[in-house]
This record gives structure tokens, C-alpha cells and sequence, in this order.
């Protein structure tokens, strides 16, 4: 059977992640924080190697609140970057382990970084410090204490908005603590949990799994992506890990690859974390048939309001069209229009309030504005509430496509595809998955001046942006549906 | 066999033919080969040569020549 959850460790008091780690490092040295198929750091390494980094980084920042960009694949080296950062009372700001360095230095000059660390080599007009050489030393100078308080910015997370810039959502030490917080009151997660996570940490669902670890003092067995789940999966099996946190895409991914084996770690699974997307309802039957005992969790959020809500699909078998009900600690409504709250079963737009909500769109402060009312995050999603208090999505706002979890703006991808030589225009929208994986994917419309073949199209996008991003539908029409303002019609794509 | 080898891994990853595949290359040196390309791949290669493949053999599947060495075992059975 199942082991016993022990004891929750997360009846603590709020504060910032970093400090907590610390914290564990005197409670519990030997503990393995983070665990990879190469090595295993326990926590008190984790925080010597903490402590060492954020000395560096802390003589390298002018002020605290400046921002420091990290870049690299999962990695326990980024993993201490990132609360070294923090501890330093600096603002971490993740960039995609394969982003165009074009993408990278738009961020880098939005965000007016001061510094990076990465795992490879990017053309920054700033110094940019080998990531591994900086963090996984635990020799020199070491930061006595962190240098942040709750109300601090911590992190400065870019997503994909409606529009074709990208908008920094910066998030205080206050939001990290509080949804951690939410998310372990939720799963469960004690610190004997051994957990599975391939998730890219430069992500919002990947990096949260980490602040929890922070928060609960388990041990993460961070995997470097999905790109072969099966190997995902057999790890795990390996390990006998207890927690697992995967996009729909990637579990899909994994049941499609190896068949039913995901049922071999029924005896040790106790949680498995799915969220940024829609499940398929074949897929939720049969995780559900084939771990019995665990808890399967889906939760609902946005990197600016990080798990607002959570079902778990055992206890609510009758309602899993449902996204479930607010976390733990946090508020949901339906209001319509003019922010008034609307009754059950009425259709609206679904606001959420707690404690953490982001603080602003980083120098945006109308768009800020026009999306925190009072403290509550007007979310852009449309749905309804039933009476029993379980939400349901009906709509998205505006023109995103969710590709296996990830956010893409057709905008950016037109905008690259209309350099090429031989396009006159492209339109680009999101169409059902054909191969039934990501969810979603992209569509590209193209009016061309010259022949031209999809791989090279493709081939063009590969240097300019992330491949999840790249069309995996091409089709040439002669002209591009358009309102008469000349805004492209998707819907008709 | 071989050439059928590199058409799947084209059209698995949507690559030009001009791209020149050679046996050491993994994940990081072969455009497209992310998560969805590894199922496509998987896909492809089990419609293409008539072949099944279990977990520990996909898990195997991290390089060219592995890819080859695999479809040149299982279609010699």
C-alpha cells in the first residue's frame, strides 16, 4: 500500500522561499533536496552552494530589485541559481533554455537585467557568468542571511498576452510563499516525498513544483524534459517516486509511448500534479484505472495567480468536466462585465483573489490597471460556477494557443514568418491537435510571391523561435480573411 | 534499410533534405527532436517497418545510431 502521508510540514509561517530552505538545511542536512540520474545533492550542500552563489551575485548587483536572467536546461545548478538570486535580493527572471537570442535580449532589455547566468552562450550587452561554474561551488565568500523581505519582487516571469509584446508578470516573495503554500496544502506533499519533475523549471508549472520543495523540504528528481518519455517513466519506476507533476501533453505522451506501465507505480505513486492545460477525457479515465490510490490533481491558473483552483479526479469522478474549487487560502468569483458578481450557473468572467496574486505587469500600469480590481485578477477565462461550488471553463479570452501547456501569440509567429523572402503574409491560429498530443497547435496561412516548402518554413522559424511555437499545419490561400478595421479573422483560418 | 531510417527521422522532425544525419548526433544536434518529435518518431518508425516497440526500447532511442541499431535488430527477427 501507499505510505502514510507523516507529518505536513507546511504549517509554517509565511516567509520568503529562500529563507525556509535555509531553514532545512539546519533541520535536516542530510535530506536530498534535488536528486538527477547523474548525482544527488542533500540540502545542506544545496544551501552552502546557495549561500556561495548569492555572495557572487550580490557583489555583482548594484542594488537589491535589480533582475538577473537565468538560461539553461534543468539542472540542480540552476535550481541554486534561482533561490541564490533570490537571497542576493535580486529578482530572477527564467528565459526558455532554447530561446533565440533575439527573444533573449528583448527580455534582457525590458526587464533592464544587470546580469545573467547561463548554461550556454548568449550574446548579452551585460555580462553573462557560466552557470555551472558559478553554483555548483561551495568555496569563498558565503551570504549569512538572505537579503529579501515578503514584500520584495521576486520574480519577473514573461508570458505570451494578447498582444504581440510579451508581458513580464512580477510576482513578490509574498505570492512564491502563499501559493507554495495553497499547492502543498492541496497535494499533500510531506517531506518524505521523493518527486518526479521533468518539467522545464524556466516554466511556471516546473518552477512552482521547486518553490514547493522549498516550502515542504522533499526531494525533487528533476529530469531534463520530455523529450523521451518513456525514459521519463522508467525513472521514476526506478526510483519509486511518490509525486510526479506533468502537462497533459507529456502524460498523454508517456501513456502513448509505453502502454499501461504507468500502472506499475501504483504501490508508491501518492500524488501526480497535471495542470496548464485541458486533460483529455480518455486520458483521465484511464490514469484514473490505472493509479487507483493516487491523488490525481488538475489544477487551474495563470502565471499571474499561480494554481487558483484544484479538482482531484478520485474524489470528484462525477465532475471531471469541472476545473474544481479554489485552493486552499485563495477566492474565485464570476462577475460580469461591469465587475458585478453574478449567480451560479450564470456565465461570466472568472476573477480570483489570495495571496498570490501577482503584483503587476512589469511597467505596464495600464494593462495592470485594467486587470487588478480591488486585489482581485480579472483572469480573461470564461465560466460559471455551479451550486455545489465547482467552476467550469466555457472561453478563453483573446487569440492564444495553448500548445501541450504552453501559451503561443499567433502574432509572434506571423511576425517571423512575413520576414521570409517568400511570403507576402501569413495568419497563423490555433487548431485541435491532429495528432492528438499537445491539445492544441498552430495553423499557418500563407499568400506567397515565390514556391517555397513547409521545411523550409520551418527551418526559417527554427533560428528565430522556440520549436513548440512552429506551425504544425501549413496550408497557401490566396488571400487572408480580415475584418474590415483589416484585423485577421482566426476564427475562419 | 538505412536511407528509410533517415526519411523517418525527416519526416518525424520536418527536416530539409539537405540536412545530413550521421550516427552521434542526439536530441540537441537534430532540429525538432523535442517530445513530439520522439512520438512522431516512434510512429514512424513502427509503421514504416512493421516493427513494435516496448518502453526499455524507446528509452533506448537517444541518438541516430541508436535508431539504427534498433530497426537493423528488430527487422532481422
Amino acid at each position: 500500500m501507499l505510505p502514510e502521508k507523516l507529518k505536513s510540514e507546511t504549517d509554517q509561517p509565511i516567509e520568503p522561499l529562500v529563507a525556509t530552505l535555509f531553514g532545512h538545511a539546519e533541520a535536516f542536512p542530510d535530506r536530498l533536496a534535488v536528486r538527477t540520474p547523474a548525482g544527488a545533492v542533500a540540502y545542506s550542500t544545496f544551501v552552502r552552494r546557495i549561500r556561495t552563489t548569492a555572495a557572487k551575485i550580490r557583489r555583482a548587483l548594484s542594488n537589491r530589485g535589480e533582475r538577473v536572467l537565468l538560461c539553461g536546461p534543468n539542472s540542480p545548478e540552476l535550481a541554486v541559481a534561482y533561490f541564490a538570486v533570490h537571497a542576493a535580493g535580486g529578482v530572477a527572471v527564467l528565459l526558455d533554455a532554447d530561446i533565440p537570442t533575439a527573444g533573449a535580449r528583448w527580455i534582457a532589455e525590458d526587464a533592464e537585467a544587470r546580469l545573467a547566468l547561463c548554461a550556454r552562450e548568449l550574446d548579452l550587452p551585460f555580462p553573462v557568468a557560466n552557470l555551472a561554474a558559478w553554483c555548483i561551488t561551495e568555496e569563498g565568500e558565503q551570504l549569512a542571511a538572505p537579503q529579501c523581505a515578503l514584500a520584495d519582487p521576486a520574480d519577473l516571469i514573461y508570458t505570451s498576452g494578447t498582444t504581440a509584446r510579451k508581458k513580464g508578470v512580477l510576482l513578490s516573495h509574498a505570492n512564491l510563499a502563499h501559493a507554495a503554500l495553497n499547492i502543498n496544502a492541496f497535494l499533500g506533499t510531506c517531506g518524505d516525498d521523493l518527486e518526479c519533475m521533468p518539467l522545464p523549471l524556466s516554466h511556471s508549472f516546473g518552477l512552482g513544483r521547486l518553490r514547493c520543495m522549498a516550502q515542504v523540504g522533499h526531494t525533487l528528481l528533476l529530469q531534463t524534459g520530455l523529450r523521451n518519455p518513456a525514459l521519463v517513466l522508467k525513472q521514476l519506476l526506478a526510483a519509486r517516486a511518490t509525486g510526479l507533476a506533468l502537462v497533459p501533453a507529456g502524460l498523454d505522451l508517456i501513456l502513448r509511448m509505453t502502454k499501461d506501465r504507468l500502472g506499475d507505480a501504483r504501490e508508491h505513486l501518492r500524488y501526480l500534479e497535471i495542470g496548464s492545460a485541458a486533460l483529455r477525457p480518455e486520458t483521465k479515465r484511464k490514469v484514473l484505472d490505472l493509479l487507483p490510490h493516487t491523488r490525481i490533481c488538475h489544477h487551474y491558473g495563470l502565471t499571474e495567480a499561480s494554481r487558483a483552483a484544484f479538482i482531484e479526479y478520485h474524489a470528484d469522478r462525477d465532475r471531471m468536466a469541472s476545473i474544481g474549487r479554489p485552493s486552499p487560502n485563495v477566492e474565485m468569483a464570476v462577475r460580469d462585465e461591469q465587475g458585478g458578481d453574478l449567480p451560479d450557473g450564470q456565465e461570466g468572467e472568472i476573477v480570483v483573489h489570495g495571496g498570490m496574486v501577482m503584483q503587476q505587469y512589469w511597467k505596464q500600469p495600464e494593462l495592470t490597471r485594467d486587470v487588478l480590481r480591488g486585489g482581485w485578477l480579472r483572469t480573461g477565462d470564461r465560466g460559471y460556477r455551479d451550486a455545489d461550488g465547482y467552476y467550469y471553463l466555457t472561453g478563453r479570452h483573446g487569440d492564444l494557443v495553448n500548445v501541450g501547456g504552453r501559451k503561443v501569440n499567433p502574432e509572434e509567429v506571423e511576425q517571423v514568418l512575413n520576414g521570409h523572402p517568400a511570403v507576402v503574409e501569413s495568419a497563423c491560429a490555433g487548431i485541435s491537435d491532429p495528432q492528438g498530443i499537445t491539445g492544441e497547435c498552430l495553423k499557418a496561412c500563407l499568400v506567397l510571391r515565390s514556391e517555397v516548402r513547409d521545411e523550409q518554413l520551418i527551418d526559417w522559424l527554427r533560428s528565430r523561435v522556440e520549436e513548440y511555437k512552429i506551425p504544425r499545419i501549413w496550408q497557401r490561400v490566396d488571400q487572408i480573411a480580415k475584418t474590415a478595421s483589416g484585423k485577421i479573422q482566426r476564427h475562419l483560418l | 534499410m538505412q536511407d528509410n531510417v533517415a526519411t523517418a527521422f525527416r519526416k518525424a522532425m520536418r527536416l530539409q533534405e539537405s540536412f545530413a544525419l550521421a550516427d552521434p548526433m542526439s536530441f540537441d544536434d537534430v532540429p525538432g527532436w523535442d517530445s513530439v518529435g520522439h512520438m512522431s518518431l516512434v510512429t514512424e518508425l513502427e509503421s514504416r517497418f512493421g516493427i513494435s516497440l516496448d518502453m526499455d526500447e524507446i528509452v533506448g532511442l537517444d541518438s541516430v545510431g541508436a535508431v539504427r541499431t534498433l530497426v537493423a535488430r528488430k527487422t532481422q527477427v
